[in-house]
C-alpha cells in the first residue's frame, strides 16, 4: 500500500491505526508483534486479519496467539495496586507488554495492481515493520469482491471485527470436493445452506442434496439457541424452478407446506450387494453374510434381494443349501435385510413413472438442483441406503457421460459439474466404508468425472485420511476435539497457528475457511442469512410489490432490451 | 515613605544603588524573578529579586541571555549575606519580626540554582545545552505555560535531570512532571506518555518508576 | 624569666619531638610561649590580689553613692564650689532617681551612622584615603523596609591629602582622617535623620560613641573652630527640627560620678586639689601635729579620696541600677563643651541588660522630659534587640566597616586600574616586603 508524506517528514500508512510492530519471528514459526501500548489486548482476537507493512511487500496475516509479557520480574512480584490506574497505564507497553503471534498467509508486492495478485509467503518483513488492521481494500484484493466482472466471488461472511465481505471463489469451490465441519449446534447446516446458495446462485455446479433432516428444501428452523425458533427460507423458496424437491416421505413434505416435485420409490431390484455391503456397520452384518449375498446375487442377479426377502423363516436354510451358502450366515443376512421391508419407499418393482434415478438425472441434466428429503425416514440405515443407491447410479451415469465427452470432446457433451451433498459423512467415508461406498470413489477420483462431494460432518476425525486430503475447501465452525481439529487441518501447511484459532471460534456464526477456494485461511463471521441475503439471491418474495415490479421490469429489460 | 513619590524621596541619597534600582524597576515590565550571579554551561545560580521570592523547586525558568536559556530550579536557599553572621532564633512570628526586627530581612538573601536543560532559538525549543552559559546579571523569568509545553513536548528534559548527579533527581523529576502536567492542562495522556518514557530511561528500576509516577500523579 | 633551653631539652626527647611537630614548620617565627608563661602566672596572681582590693573599693563606692542619695544637693554644692583636678559632673537630677525605661513608642524610626576608613598609606601606590559611612534607618512598628546602605568616598586631591592648619601644611595623618570621619558620621547622621523626618517618620538619631569632641582640645584653633562649627550647625538643625539625638558609649570607662564621690570623701569643705593638704609637697609649712592629724586621715598611706581610684562609673552603676533603669542625668564638665553653647552635653548611664551603657544627649534633650524618656526607652529597646548593643549601631558598623580583606582588595583594584591606564605604579619596598616575605 502506498505511503504518503504527511508534511512532517514521516511516512504514514494510508491504512488505519498502527496496532504494533514486528519484533521477531521466522518464516517457519510465524512472526511476533509487540502490541502498541494504546491498543487493548482484548481487541486482538485469534483469527483477526491484519496486514504487516514490509518494505517491499504487504503481508496478510492472521492473529494466532497472544501473550502477556514483562521485562522485569519485579513488576510481576509487586504488581501495581488496583487504584494505581496511572502506573498501570505507564507500565503497559513499557515494562509490561503484549506479544501477538501472527501467521503471515500471503504477501503482495506494494503498489501491485490486480494482475499481480497475492502470493504465498516466501519472505518475512524486516524488524519493526508496522502492523495494521486490514482494510476493506485489502480483503477485497485477496478474496475478490462479490459482483465483479468474473462473477465467481460469493461472500460468505466478513473477517472478525470488520464489515468487509470475504468471498470464496465459487469456480474453484465447485472444482473439488469440499467439507463443512463443526460440532453439533455450531451452524453446520446453516453454512451448508449458504454454500449451496452460492453454488446455485452462481450456477457453478448442479447439486444433489441428500437432505437427511429436511433442512435445505423448504423452510428450515433457524437455530437461535432459544425456544422461540424461527423459520428461514429453504432453497426452493429462494430459487424456485431451479430447485426440485424429491421426497421419500411425501406426507411429511406436504405437511411442511410444499408439494414435492417427485416422490421417491426404490425397488428391491435397484439394491446391489455393494449397497448392502456399505450397510455392514448399521446392520451389524459379518463378512460371511455379505459373502452369502454375493452368492444369492450370482444366481438371481438383480432380483437377488427380492428373491431372498421372499423366503420365509424356515425356508431360508433350505435356500442356503440350494445356493450353497452357509445357512447361518444367510439366515442372519435374511433376518437383517428384512428391516428394509419396513421402509415405505421400498417397492417390489419399478414405479410407473420410471426409475427415480433417471428422473433425478433428468433434472440434473437440465441444471435443476435436487433436494432429496427424507421426511420421517431419518434412520441412518435409510439415509445410507438411499444415498448410496442413488449416488452410485448417478455416478455411473456421469462416468458414462464423461467418457463420451472425452471421446467426442464436443463442448455440448461436457457434463454439468455435479456436487453431491451428504451429511454424517463419516458414516460413508470412514476408513473401512470409504473403500466400499461410492462416496469414497467419488472423493478419490476428484473431478475426473465431474462429480464432487460437499461433505457435512461433525466428526471429521472419523473420515478416512485419504479422503480428507482430497477435500479442497474446508469451512469449519468450532471444533473442540483435538482429533477433529487435527483431521480438519490435515493437508494444510502451517497449521500450528490455526489450531488455536479453530479451538477459539465462537460457537455461533464464526467459521474458519481454508483451502482451495480461498487464497488464505480466514476466520469469518458468517453472512447474515436473512432478508438482505434473500434479496441478493434474487428472491423477491419479501420485497414490497412496487419495488419487486420495478426489479422484474429491470431484469426483463436487461433480457429483451428496452423497447 | 510610600506617600512620597520616588523622585522626591528625601532618603534616596542614602539608599544603596541596588535598592534604588529595585525601586525604579518595580514597573510591570520588569517581571523577572531573579538575576544570574553564577553561571556555567550546566547550571546557574541566581539571586531572587525578593527575599523568599525564588521560583519554586522544579519550576521552569528562562534566562534572557544572548540566547534564551531554559533551566529547571533544583535548589532554593536563603542565607545570610555576610559569611560571618548567621540568623538566630528570635521566637517571634515573621510579622512580629518585620515590625520589630526589620533589619534582619535585609541581611538575608534568597538564591536559587537552576539546571540548564536547553535553550530557545528562532525555530523553537532546543534540547541541547547552550553554546555559551548565561551571562552574569542576566534576568531570570519564570517560563510561560506555552514555553513549558513547547519545551516538554519530548522527554529530553527528564533525561537531563536523570543524568545530573548533584540534584535530588527523583524529587526534581516529580516536581518537574507536576509542573509540566499543569502546563499541559492536566492532560493525563501526557503524564502516561512521560511515564512510559521514564520507564525506558530508568531501565529496570521498577521501584523507582512506581514511586515517581505515584507521587507525580498525587 | 626564660626557662633555660638546656633544661627544657632535658625533659625528654620524645615529648619535645611531639611539641616540635605540633608547632610545625612555622616554629622559628612563633612567639615563644614557654618564655612568657611565668610572666603570665605572675600577672594572674597580681590580678587576683587586685580583684580583692577592687571588691573592697567597689563596696565603698556603693556605700558612698547611697549615702549621698538623700543629701545630694550638699554634694552638688560642694562640687560647684570645689576646684578639682578631675572632671566633675554637674548633678542636675537627684541621685535618688533611677527611672525605669518606659514603653518605646510603637512607631519610631532609629537613624544611625557609623564610619570606617582606609588610612592614607605612604607606602602604597597612592596616598589617597577612603571614608566609608554606613547608614541605618530602621522603622519600627510599620513593617516598612529599612534603609541599610553605605557610601564610600575617596579623598585623593592635593588639598584633601595636605591640610593647612595654624599656618602649617601637613600630610593627613591618621588622627586627622579619624576626626574627619567622626565629623562626617555626625553630619551624615543629622542629614539622614532629618531626611527621614521629612519623609514623615518620627526619628531618633543615634550616634556611635561620644558626642563630646575631646580630641579637639589642644588642636590648632582654626581646625577646632572648623570642626566645632560644623558640629554645632548640625546640632542647631536637629534642635530646630525637634529631632532628638543621642550618643551611645558601650563599656564606658568614664569616672565622672566616681569623681563626684571622691570629692565627697574629701574631708575638706571646699576641695582644692592643687592645695591638697595631704600631699607632702603641700605640707611644707605644716606643724608636726598638723601633719600627724593629716597623716591619720590618709587611706592606706594615700590621700583620703584615693579609695575609689580605679573604679569606673559603669562598675558602680552596675550595683545601683536594675535592668532598664537609668542613672540620673549629669552634666558633663568637659572643657570643650564651653564651645557647645545650648548643646552642652549631658549624660546618664543605663542598665541595658548585658551592660551599663553611657548615653550622651545635648542639653535641649536632657531638659525635655519626653525626649529624654524617648532616648531612654529606645536605647533599652535597641540594646535588647541587639543582644546588648543597640542594633542600629551594630548594623551601621557592619555597613561601614572596612576589613583588612577589603583594604587589600581596594589596593589591588587601585593598582590594576593604574596598570590598565598605563600609569607607573610605585610601591615602597617596605610595603612590598610586608606582602612578599622571601626566604
Amino acid at each position: 500500500m502506498a505511503k504518503r508524506e504527511n508534511g512532517t517528514g514521516v511516512y504514514k500508512s494510508l491504512r488505519g491505526q498502527e496496532i504494533g510492530v514486528i519484533t521477531r519471528g521466522s518464516l517457519v514459526e510465524g512472526l511476533e508483534m509487540k502490541l502498541d501500548a494504546r491498543q487493548n489486548i482484548e481487541d486482538m482476537k485469534a483469527g483477526k486479519f491484519v496486514v504487516i507493512e514490509g518494505d517491499k511487500n504487504d503481508f496478510f496475516s492472521m492473529v494466532t496467539d497472544m501473550r502477556l509479557d514483562a521485562n522485569n520480574q519485579e513488576v510481576l512480584l509487586h504488581p501495581p495496586r488496583q487504584e494505581d490506574e496511572l502506573l498501570r497505564q505507564v507500565l503497559s507497553g513499557t515494562s509490561t507488554y503484549n506479544i501477538v503471534s501472527l501467521r503471515p498467509m500471503l504477501m503482495m508486492p506494494k503498489g501491485a495492481d490486480g494482475d499481480e495478485g497475492p502470493r504465498p509467503v516466501k519472505a518475512i518483513p524486516s524488524h519493526f515493520s508496522q502492523v495494521q488492521d486490514a482494510m476493506e481494500e485489502d480483503v477485497a484484493k485477496i478474496f475478490g469482491r462479490e459482483g465483479d466482472e468474473q462473477g465467481k466471488y460469493f461472500s460468505i461472511g466478513s473477517p472478525l471485527d470488520m464489515d468487509t465481505p470475504v468471498c470464496i471463489d465459487m469456480v474453484r469451490f465447485a472444482e473439488r470436493s469440499n467439507g463443512i465441519f463443526g460440532k453439533t449446534g455450531t451452524g453446520k447446516s446453516f453454512l451448508t445452506r449458504l454454500a449451496l446458495c452460492g453454488l446455485i446462485h452462481f450456477d457453478k455446479a448442479v447439486n444433489l442434496i441428500f437432505d437427511m433432516h429436511n433442512e435445505y428444501g423448504f423452510k428450515a428452523m433457524k437455530e437461535t439457541g432459544q425456544s422461540n425458533s424461527t423459520f428461514v427460507k429453504g432453497l426452493k423458496q429462494l430459487f424456485g424452478e431451479r430447485v426440485a424437491i424429491f421426497s421419500l416421505d411425501p406426507q411429511s413434505t406436504r405437511a411442511r407446506g410444499v408439494q414435492p416435485d417427485h416422490e421417491v420409490y426404490i425397488s428391491y431390484d435397484q439394491v446391489t450387494v455393494d449397497d448392502v455391503a456399505t450397510l455392514q456397520d448399521e446392520l451389524k452384518l459379518n463378512p460371511t453374510a455379505v459373502e452369502s449375498a454375493y452368492l444369492v446375487y450370482a444366481i438371481y442377479k438383480d432380483r437377488w434381494l427380492r428373491t431372498l426377502l421372499a423366503q420365509e423363516g424356515p425356508d431360508v436354510e433350505e435356500f442356503a443349501k440350494e445356493i450353497g451358502a452357509h445357512p447361518g450366515s444367510l439366515v442372519a443376512l435374511h433376518r437383517k435385510l428384512k428391516r428394509l421391508e419396513n421402509f415405505p419407499f421400498m417397492v417390489q418393482k419399478g414405479h410407473e413413472d420410471g426409475d427415480v434415478v433417471d428422473r433425478i438425472m433428468e433434472y440434473l441434466d437440465r441444471g435443476i438442483n435436487v433436494v432429496l428429503e427424507f421426511g420421517q425416514q431419518t434412520s441412518m440405515l435409510c439415509y445410507l441406503l438411499v444415498a448410496n443407491i442413488i449416488s452410485r447410479r448417478i455416478h455411473e451415469m456421469y462416468v458414462k457421460k464423461s467418457e463420451r465427452f472425452y471421446s467426442t470432446q464436443k463442448p455440448e457433451d461436457q457434463p454439468r459439474q455435479l456436487m453431491i451433498t451428504i451429511e454424517e459423512a463419516h458414516k460413508f467415508l470412514n476408513p473401512s466404508a470409504a473403500k466400499q461406498t461410492i462416496f469414497g470413489t467419488i472423493a478419490r477420483e476428484m473431478r475426473k468425472y465431474y462429480v464432487s462431494l460437499l461433505v457435512v460432518d461433525q466428526r471429521p476425525s472419523g473420515i478416512d485420511d485419504e479422503v480428507l486430503s482430497q477435500i479442497g475447501t474446508r469451512i469449519t465452525a468450532l471444533l473442540n476435539d483435538e482429533k477433529d481439529i487435527q483431521a480438519v487441518l490435515t493437508g494444510v501447511s502451517g497449521t500450528d497457528g490455526l489450531r488455536s484459532v479453530l479451538a477459539s471460534l465462537d460457537s455461533k456464526q464464526q467459521a474458519l475457511v481454508i483451502g482451495h477456494a480461498v487464497p488464505m485461511p480466514v476466520v469469518i463471521k458468517t453472512r447474515e442469512y436473512g432478508a438482505q441475503f434473500y434479496r441478493d439471491m434474487g428472491c423477491l418474495d419479501d420485497v414490497p410489490p412496487a419495488e419487486r415490479r420495478a426489479q422484474v421490469e429491470k431484469k426483463t429489460n436487461a433480457l429483451y432490451g428496452d423497447n | 515613605m510610600s506617600t512620597i513619590g520616588e523622585s522626591s524621596n528625601p532618603l534616596s541619597r542614602f539608599m544603596s544603588d541596588e535598592s534604588n534600582a529595585i525601586n525604579a524597576s518595580s514597573g510591570p515590565e520588569r517581571s523577572h524573578v531573579g538575576e544570574v550571579v553564577e553561571s556555567s554551561t550546566t547550571e546557574l545560580v541566581a539571586e531572587a529579586r525578593q527575599l523568599h521570592g525564588a521560583p519554586s523547586f522544579g519550576q521552569f525558568v528562562r534566562v534572557d541571555s544572548e540566547v534564551p536559556i531554559v533551566g529547571i530550579v533544583f535548589n532554593v536557599f536563603t542565607h545570610s549575606i555576610e559569611p560571618n553572621r548567621r540568623p538566630t532564633a528570635y521566637g517571634k512570628t515573621e510579622d512580629e519580626l518585620r515590625l520589630e526586627q526589620p533589619q534582619i530581612f535585609e541581611l538575608l538573601r534568597t538564591e536559587f540554582q537552576a539546571l540548564v536543560i536547553g535553550y530557545l532559538d528562532e525555530m523553537g525549543p532546543v534540547q541541547i545545552l547552550p553554546p555559551q552559559p548565561a551571562r552574569i546579571h542576566s534576568f531570570v523569568h519564570v517560563c510561560s505555560e506555552d514555553q513549558i509545553r513547547a519545551f516538554t513536548h519530548t522527554d529530553d528534559y527528564m533525561r537531563c535531570i536523570l543524568n545530573t548527579v548533584k540534584v535530588p533527581t527523583d524529587e526534581l523529576l516529580i516536581a518537574a512532571l507536576r509542573q509540566t502536567m499543569r502546563a499541559h492542562g492536566g492532560d493525563r495522556a501526557y503524564l502516561v506518555r512521560m511515564g512510559k518514557e521514564l520507564s525506558r530511561l530508568l531501565g529496570d528500576d521498577y521501584d523507582r518508576l512506581s514511586s515517581i509516577v505515584r507521587r507525580a500523579a498525587y | 624569666m626564660l626557662v633555660p633551653r638546656r633544661k627544657r631539652h632535658g625533659i625528654g626527647r620524645g615529648r619535645s619531638r611531639v611539641l616540635r611537630k605540633a608547632v610545625g614548620g612555622k616554629k622559628g617565627a612563633m612567639l615563644d610561649l614557654f618564655a612568657v608563661k611565668n610572666q603570665i602566672d605572675e600577672m594572674v596572681a597580681d590580678e587576683c590580689r587586685a580583684q580583692e582590693d577592687f571588691r573592697e573599693k567597689l563596696e565603698m563606692a556603693v556605700q558612698a553613692y547611697r549615702g549621698w542619695q538623700a543629701d545630694w544637693q550638699t554634694l552638688a554644692e560642694k562640687i560647684a564650689r570645689s576646684r578639682t583636678s578631675w572632671l566633675m559632673p554637674g548633678i542636675v537630677e537627684g541621685l535618688d532617681v533611677t527611672p525605669t525605661c518606659l514603653q518605646r513608642p510603637e512607631k519610631i524610626s532609629i537613624a544611625a551612622t557609623d564610619g570606617s576608613q582606609i588610612f592614607p598609606d605612604r607606602h602604597e601606590i597612592s596616598s589617597c584615603f577612603l571614608i566609608n559611612i554606613g547608614y541605618i534607618l530602621l522603622h519600627y512598628g510599620t513593617g516598612e523596609k529599612p534603609l541599610m546602605s553605605s557610601k564610600p568616598t575617596l579623598y585623593y586631591r592635593e588639598e584633601e591629602i595636605f591640610e593647612e592648619w595654624d599656618g602649617r601644611r601637613v600630610f593627613v595623618n591618621r588622627e586627622l582622617v579619624g576626626t574627619k570621619r567622626g565629623l562626617m558620621e555626625f553630619s551624615e547622621l543629622a542629614a539622614l535623620s532629618l531626611a527621614a523626618q521629612e519623609a514623615g517618620h518620627s526619628v531618633l538619631a543615634c550616634s556611635d560613641g561620644t558626642l563630646i569632641q575631646w580630641s579637639l582640645e589642644g588642636k590648632p584653633h582654626d581646625f577646632k573652630d572648623y570642626v566645632l562649627g560644623e558640629t554645632m550647625r548640625d546640632f542647631d538643625a536637629l534642635e530646630k527640627a525637634g529631632l532628638p539625638v543621642c550618643g551611645y558609649i558601650s563599656h564606658p570607662g568614664s569616672q565622672d560620678v566616681i569623681n563626684a564621690l571622691k570629692l565627697g570623701l574629701c574631708p575638706q569643705d571646699t576641695a582644692d586639689c592643687d592645695r591638697c593638704p595631704w600631699r607632702p609637697e603641700n605640707q611644707l609649712g605644716c606643724s608636726s601635729e598638723e601633719k600627724e592629724v593629716l597623716q591619720a586621715q590618709l587611706w592606706n598611706g594615700r590621700v583620703p579620696c584615693s579609695p575609689l581610684d580605679g573604679i569606673s562609673d559603669a562598675v558602680l552603676m552596675r550595683q545601683i541600677l536594675k535592668p532598664g533603669q537609668r542613672s540620673p542625668v549629669f552634666r558633663s564638665s568637659s572643657k570643650i563643651l564651653e564651645s557647645y553653647g545650648r548643646h552642652w552635653i549631658h549624660f546618664f548611664y543605663v542598665h541595658v541588660g548585658q551592660e551599663i551603657g553611657r548615653v550622651e544627649v545635648p542639653e535641649w534633650v536632657a531638659q525635655d522630659e519626653s525626649m529624654l524618656e524617648l532616648v531612654h526607652a529606645c536605647i533599652c529597646d535597641q540594646a535588647e534587640k541587639g543582644q546588648g548593643y543597640p542594633v542600629a549601631l551594630s548594623e551601621a558598623h557592619e555597613r561601614a566597616v572596612v576589613r583588612s580583606a577589603d583594604r587589600e582588595s581596594f589596593y589591588r583594584f587601585l593598582r590594576d586600574t593604574y596598570v590598565k591606564n598605563d600609569m607607573r605604579a610605585h610601591i615602597s619596598t617596605k610595603s612590598f616586603k610586608k606582602r612578599h616575605v622571601g626566604i
